[in-house]
């Protein structure tokens, strides 16, 4: 379980999370939502350890996550992050394989690049690609090459930010089922950013509305079109005008 | 007023840098001999460190030599001492002109690829993106990198020397008349080994700076093409100064 208690979180001046509460169940899928520049990107990099947060607690099966010793910390998660972050130095079969050519989960070459390929099939790919290099793909290819690096390795705990954002409709599809698929059949934590309804009604068991630095409104994915939230409503029907602010 | 508000300025910029950069040292001594090792990286980084110099450094301290040779030609005939060349060529290599010369050749191929590697990293995420893969940038990274050129450059420098050594005995045994037996005979009787540990020694010292500034800058590089850039100069900068300012303090130290 993640727990997420008065996070925030300013850039100099500019403050970006000014006191968020969560909590995510283990196994439960939560999509989170909001405008573009609300700061969700931030948040899970918050509870990653990866940006420092000015003031709250995160913890993470109750251990606090600013408790940066732990080496395994990393163990338990994936991350797609969501301009891809490719390895652009090495081929893309070393690239979905990264974590299990090194470290405590370490397997062969031969059957990292075997997994490769595998992972690669799930997003959609043809294993033919695996020796090429991250620059010779196009930009949808490498983020679904980046999602199959998140999820190798099976971890327990998986954020996707914007895993859709880029892909064709179809493709898109097969992503959002691939990602419910791996929630419900390997019990997988997983917290996926996206601006898409329709993504977010595939993939999530719950939702969380950002919005002005704090989460506005969490509930069921089949409570959102009942949430009694005007900001939901707003979001959800793209209404130019409504109670979410413009200053993104 | 205003003046010496930006003398005060910069110089605790220029403070709170150097406190930065020991915090760094300290990082990387504390993540020196624990496991994982990352063979493999420190092998690309000999490779591309050491070998991929030599060209440059053979270039650089061959035509060093042959101006060399000339030039205390000519400073020495003002006082009939024109057969000091060798002597002077072999010891103004290897004590100064090798490391120093190599050292910045290296701050320029070396530092400023680091730097520029590192901080593209930074600003796409790859650093991020290699912790969460539960791998330590500064394992992964920076060790291979600084320790590599720490081995390797006593290597090119002495390679340097010799290249620079003969770059002076080919202007003077085919421009100056020197003779050639008597020419290799001055340089090999004249150098102590004294000379030859300095050089080896500032060299470590100047390859250990070169790429500990690449990886200094590139890891706290800014956003964007910009913040690159600008990690890619102030790296390139601050090695070649922190060499010739190292140069100036081992020269006293080993003298
Ligand atoms: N390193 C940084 N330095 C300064 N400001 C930052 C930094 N990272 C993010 N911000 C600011 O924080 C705010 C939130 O950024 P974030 O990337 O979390 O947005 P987001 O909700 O993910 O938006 P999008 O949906 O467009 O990805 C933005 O206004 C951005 O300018
Ligand atoms: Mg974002």
């Amino acid at each position: 379980m993640i727990v997420l208690e008065g996070v925030k979180k300013s850039f100099g001046k500019k403050k970006i999370l000014t006191g968020v509460n969560l909590k995510i169940n283990e196994g439960s899928s939560l999509v989170i939502i909001g405008r573009s520049g609300t700061g969700k990107s931030v948040l899970i990099k918050c509870i990653l350890a990866l940006e420092n947060y000015d003031e709250g607690t995160i913890h993470i099966n109750k251990i606090e996550n600013s408790n940066k010793n732990n080496k395994t910390f990393y163990d338990q998660f994936g991350m797609l992050f969501q301009g891809g972050a490719l390895f652009d130095s090495i081929p893309i079969w070393e690239n979905i394989s990264f974590r299990l050519l090194r470290g405590n989960q370490k397997i062969s070459r031969s059957d990292a690049k075997q997994l490769a390929s595998e992972k690669l099939k799930l997003v959609g790919l043809n294993s033919d690609i695996i020796d090429l290099y991250p620059s010779e793909l196009s930009g949808g290819m490498q983020k679904r090459v980046a999602l199959a690096r998140a999820i190798a390795g099976d971890p327990k705990v998986i954020f996707f930010d914007e895993p859709t954002t880029g892909l064709d409709p179809i493709m898109a599809n097969v992503i959002n089922r691939l990602i419910r698929e791996i929630v419900v059949e390997m019990g997988v934590t997983a917290i996926t950013i996206t601006h898409d309804i329709n993504s977010t009604r595939i993939i999530a068991d719950d939702v969380a509305m950002l919005d002005s630095g704090k989460v506005q409104w969490k509930g069921e994915i089949n409570h959102l079109d009942n949430s009694g939230n005007k900001m939901v409503d707003q979001f959800i029907n793209g209404l130019a005008t409504g109670p979410i602010s413009n200053n993104y | 007023m205003i003046f010496i508000r930006g003398i005060g300025k910069t110089t605790l910029h220029a403070l709170s840098g150097i406190g930065r950069v020991f915090l760094f040292i300290a990082n990387i001594l504390a993540n020196l001999l624990t496991r994982p090792f990352y063979f493999k990286e420190l092998g690309h980084s000999l490779i591309n460190i050491g070998y991929f110099s030599l060209p440059v450094v053979g270039l650089t301290t061959f035509f060093t030599g042959g101006a060399l040779a000339l030039q205390i030609f000519a400073g020495g005939a003002r006082f009939n001492a024109e057969a000091v060349v060798p002597q002077i060529v072999a010891i103004g290599l290897v004590r100064e002109l090798g490391p120093v010369l190599v050292g910045l050749m290296i701050a320029a191929r070396v530092t400023s690829s680091i730097a520029a590697e590192i901080a593209t990293m930074k600003v796409t995420e790859q650093l991020n993106a290699l912790k969460t893969l539960s791998t330590n940038p500064i394992k992964y990274l920076v060790i291979p990198r600084v320790l590599a050129a720490i081995i390797v450059l006593p290597i090119l420098v002495s390679i340097g020397n010799i290249i620079g050594i003969f770059g002076g005995y080919i202007v003077s045994t085919r421009a100056l008349d020197f003779n050639w037996i008597s020419y290799l005979q001055s340089t090999v009787s004249f150098l102590e080994l004294s000379d030859i540990t300095s050089s080896l020694i500032k060299a470590s010292a100047f390859g250990g700076i070169a790429s500990l500034m690449g990886c200094y800058f590139g890891i706290h590089s800014g956003q964007g093409a910009r913040g690159v850039g600008e990690a890619t100069r102030s790296s390139v900068e601050a090695a070649a100064i922190f060499i010739l300012v190292a140069n100036f303090v081992l020269t006293g130290a080993l003298f």
